[in-house]
Protein backbone atom coordinates (compact mmCIF):
# COMPACT_ATOMS: atom_id res chain seq x y z
CA UNK A 1 0.00 0.00 0.00
CA UNK A 2 1.61 3.19 -1.21
CA UNK A 3 1.30 6.49 0.53
CA UNK A 4 2.53 10.15 0.96
CA UNK A 5 4.19 12.37 2.99
CA UNK A 6 3.91 16.32 2.41
CA UNK A 7 6.01 17.94 4.93
CA UNK A 8 5.85 21.77 5.18
CA UNK A 9 7.61 24.30 7.38
CA UNK A 10 4.86 25.24 10.44
CA UNK A 11 3.22 28.69 9.49
CA UNK A 12 5.05 30.56 12.45
CA UNK A 13 8.45 29.45 11.28
CA UNK A 14 10.25 31.44 8.97
CA UNK A 15 10.57 29.88 5.37
CA UNK A 16 13.70 30.99 4.34
CA UNK A 17 14.05 28.66 1.36
CA UNK A 18 10.63 29.29 0.16
CA UNK A 19 11.39 33.20 0.75
CA UNK A 20 14.94 32.51 -1.51
CA UNK A 21 12.53 31.14 -4.07
CA UNK A 22 9.74 33.39 -3.81
CA UNK A 23 12.36 36.32 -4.85
CA UNK A 24 13.69 34.26 -7.55
CA UNK A 25 10.39 34.26 -8.97
CA UNK A 26 9.38 37.54 -8.43
CA UNK A 27 12.85 38.87 -10.19
CA UNK A 28 12.03 36.79 -13.04
CA UNK A 29 8.20 38.96 -13.27
CA UNK A 30 6.37 35.63 -12.22
CA UNK A 31 3.15 36.48 -10.57
CA UNK A 32 3.26 35.16 -6.89
CA UNK A 33 2.34 36.02 -3.85
CA UNK A 34 3.48 33.56 -1.34
CA UNK A 35 5.96 30.53 -1.78
CA UNK A 36 6.88 27.77 0.69
CA UNK A 37 9.44 24.90 0.42
CA UNK A 38 9.13 21.09 1.49
CA UNK A 39 9.65 17.81 1.01
CA UNK A 40 7.31 14.85 -0.34
CA UNK A 41 7.99 11.63 0.81
CA UNK A 42 6.73 8.07 -0.93
CA UNK A 43 6.06 4.63 1.31
CA UNK A 44 5.02 1.46 0.50
CA UNK A 45 3.75 -0.40 3.14
CA UNK A 46 3.32 -4.34 3.34
CA UNK A 47 -0.34 -4.00 4.46
CA UNK A 48 -3.44 -5.40 3.18
CA UNK A 49 -5.90 -3.12 5.87
CA UNK A 50 -5.84 0.65 4.96
CA UNK A 51 -5.72 1.37 8.80
CA UNK A 52 -3.25 -0.40 10.22
CA UNK A 53 -0.82 1.30 7.10
CA UNK A 54 -1.90 4.42 8.08
CA UNK A 55 -0.71 3.95 11.33
CA UNK A 56 2.36 2.36 10.40
CA UNK A 57 2.91 5.35 7.90
CA UNK A 58 1.75 8.09 10.63
CA UNK A 59 4.35 6.11 12.95
CA UNK A 60 7.15 6.30 10.80
CA UNK A 61 6.37 10.04 10.27
CA UNK A 62 6.67 11.16 13.87
CA UNK A 63 9.50 9.00 14.44
CA UNK A 64 12.02 10.71 11.92
CA UNK A 65 10.57 12.36 9.30
CA UNK A 66 9.02 15.02 10.28
CA UNK A 67 10.00 17.41 13.53
CA UNK A 68 7.31 18.48 14.81
CA UNK A 69 8.86 21.43 16.71
CA UNK A 70 8.96 23.04 13.13
CA UNK A 71 7.27 21.23 10.77
CA UNK A 72 3.68 19.66 9.85
CA UNK A 73 2.04 17.30 7.74
CA UNK A 74 -0.13 15.67 6.05
CA UNK A 75 -0.40 11.68 4.82
CA UNK A 76 -2.25 10.79 1.83
CA UNK A 77 -3.34 6.96 0.06
CA UNK A 78 -1.55 6.94 -3.61
CA UNK A 79 -3.21 4.58 -6.38
CA UNK A 80 -1.40 1.04 -6.17
CA UNK A 81 1.30 1.18 -9.28
CA UNK A 82 0.71 -1.62 -11.18
CA UNK A 83 3.45 -4.47 -11.66
CA UNK B 1 39.23 8.92 32.27
CA UNK B 2 37.60 6.90 29.34
CA UNK B 3 35.70 8.87 26.53
CA UNK B 4 33.85 8.06 23.89
CA UNK B 5 33.72 9.56 20.81
CA UNK B 6 30.82 8.48 18.29
CA UNK B 7 31.32 8.02 14.44
CA UNK B 8 28.71 8.20 12.28
CA UNK B 9 28.84 7.74 8.27
CA UNK B 10 30.16 11.46 7.37
CA UNK B 11 31.63 12.32 10.91
CA UNK B 12 34.71 14.22 10.62
CA UNK B 13 37.25 16.06 12.71
CA UNK B 14 36.99 12.57 15.05
CA UNK B 15 40.31 12.18 14.71
CA UNK B 16 41.13 15.89 16.16
CA UNK B 17 38.90 14.73 18.91
CA UNK B 18 40.98 11.74 19.76
CA UNK B 19 44.07 13.29 19.52
CA UNK B 20 42.61 16.16 22.04
CA UNK B 21 41.34 13.63 24.41
CA UNK B 22 44.91 11.86 24.36
CA UNK B 23 46.78 14.81 24.83
CA UNK B 24 44.79 15.71 27.33
CA UNK B 25 45.71 12.34 29.06
CA UNK B 26 42.19 10.22 28.87
CA UNK B 27 41.82 7.30 26.82
CA UNK B 28 39.60 7.92 23.59
CA UNK B 29 37.39 4.91 22.37
CA UNK B 30 35.34 5.05 19.41
CA UNK B 31 31.28 4.66 19.72
CA UNK B 32 30.11 3.37 15.83
CA UNK B 33 26.83 4.64 14.78
CA UNK B 34 25.62 1.03 14.84
CA UNK B 35 26.47 -0.57 17.80
CA UNK B 36 25.03 0.39 21.02
CA UNK B 37 27.36 0.16 24.25
CA UNK B 38 27.36 -0.15 28.02
CA UNK B 39 26.99 3.61 29.46
CA UNK B 40 29.14 2.20 32.12
CA UNK B 41 32.21 1.86 30.02
CA UNK B 42 32.80 5.54 29.30
CA UNK B 43 32.88 8.68 31.52
CA UNK B 44 32.20 11.05 29.43
CA UNK B 45 30.84 11.31 25.15
CA UNK B 46 31.37 13.60 22.41
CA UNK B 47 29.74 13.77 19.62
CA UNK B 48 32.01 15.13 16.82
CA UNK B 49 30.48 17.34 13.52
CA UNK B 50 30.95 16.58 10.01
CA UNK B 51 27.51 15.95 7.84
CA UNK B 52 26.18 12.61 9.48
CA UNK B 53 24.39 10.29 7.25
CA UNK B 54 24.97 13.07 4.25
CA UNK B 55 22.76 15.57 6.50
CA UNK B 56 20.01 13.30 4.53
CA UNK B 57 16.54 14.31 6.04
CA UNK B 58 17.50 17.48 8.45
CA UNK B 59 20.93 17.88 9.77
CA UNK B 60 21.49 15.29 12.62
CA UNK B 61 17.75 13.65 12.23
CA UNK B 62 19.00 9.85 10.99
CA UNK B 63 22.09 9.91 12.97
CA UNK B 64 19.79 11.10 16.00
CA UNK B 65 17.55 7.73 15.57
CA UNK B 66 20.65 5.07 15.33
CA UNK B 67 21.61 2.10 17.48
CA UNK B 68 24.57 4.52 19.34
CA UNK B 69 22.17 7.31 20.10
CA UNK B 70 20.16 4.81 22.53
CA UNK B 71 23.01 4.31 24.51
CA UNK B 72 24.27 8.03 24.79
CA UNK B 73 20.83 8.68 26.12
CA UNK B 74 20.63 6.02 28.83
CA UNK B 75 24.36 7.38 29.30
CA UNK B 76 22.97 11.29 29.59
CA UNK B 77 20.50 9.67 31.74
CA UNK B 78 23.38 8.81 34.72
CA UNK B 79 24.08 12.36 34.43
CA UNK B 80 27.42 12.11 32.97
CA UNK B 81 29.00 14.88 30.16
CA UNK B 82 27.73 14.93 26.46
CA UNK B 83 29.54 17.63 24.41
CA UNK B 84 27.85 17.95 21.18
CA UNK B 85 30.12 19.61 18.48
CA UNK B 86 28.45 21.52 15.53
CA UNK B 87 26.71 18.86 13.61
CA UNK B 88 26.82 16.59 16.57
CA UNK B 89 25.11 19.42 18.41
CA UNK B 90 22.42 19.09 15.89
CA UNK B 91 22.06 15.44 16.68
CA UNK B 92 21.81 16.29 20.28
CA UNK B 93 19.01 18.67 19.42
CA UNK B 94 17.08 15.93 16.70
CA UNK B 95 17.59 13.36 19.50
CA UNK B 96 15.72 15.61 22.05
CA UNK B 97 18.29 15.23 24.69
CA UNK B 98 18.47 19.27 24.14
CA UNK B 99 15.52 21.10 23.46
CA UNK B 100 14.73 23.08 20.49
CA UNK B 101 15.25 22.47 16.50
CA UNK B 102 17.75 24.44 14.29
CA UNK B 103 16.79 26.45 11.69
CA UNK B 104 18.70 28.43 8.76
CA UNK B 105 19.87 31.65 8.25
CA UNK B 106 17.81 34.30 7.57
CA UNK B 107 19.98 35.79 5.22
CA UNK B 108 20.65 32.39 3.93
CA UNK B 109 24.29 33.72 4.53
CA UNK B 110 27.59 31.67 6.25
CA UNK B 111 27.95 33.81 8.86
CA UNK B 112 31.18 33.69 11.54
CA UNK B 113 31.79 35.51 14.44
CA UNK B 114 32.62 35.02 17.75
CA UNK B 115 29.89 35.08 20.33
CA UNK B 116 29.54 35.50 24.01
CA UNK B 117 27.95 32.88 25.56
CA UNK B 118 26.31 33.31 28.72
CA UNK B 119 26.83 30.44 31.28
CA UNK B 120 23.38 28.92 32.64
CA UNK B 121 24.69 26.04 34.64
CA UNK B 122 27.72 26.64 37.03
CA UNK B 123 28.47 23.21 37.28
CA UNK B 124 28.30 22.33 33.21
CA UNK B 125 31.10 20.41 31.30
CA UNK B 126 31.37 23.60 29.05
CA UNK B 127 31.87 25.97 32.00
CA UNK B 128 34.36 24.00 33.40
CA UNK B 129 36.39 23.60 30.43
CA UNK B 130 36.37 27.51 29.81
CA UNK B 131 37.69 27.56 33.52
CA UNK B 132 35.39 31.39 33.05
CA UNK B 133 32.94 32.48 35.65
CA UNK B 134 30.09 34.15 33.79
CA UNK B 135 30.71 34.47 30.06
CA UNK B 136 32.10 32.34 27.71
CA UNK B 137 34.17 33.80 24.96
CA UNK B 138 33.10 31.26 21.69
CA UNK B 139 33.99 31.07 18.15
Amino acid sequence: MRFGIQILPREVILDTQGRAVEQILLANKMQISHCRVGRYVEVEVPFKNEAEALKEVQKMTEFVLVNPLIEVYKVSRLPEVNP
Amino acid sequence: MKIGITRFPGTNCDYDIWTFVKELGHQPQWLWHQDHFDPKEVEAVIIPGGFSYGDYLRSGALAARSPVMTSVRDFAGTGRPVLGICNGFQILCEAHLLPGALLRNESLKFQDEWAELEVENPNSFSERTSRSAKNFHCP
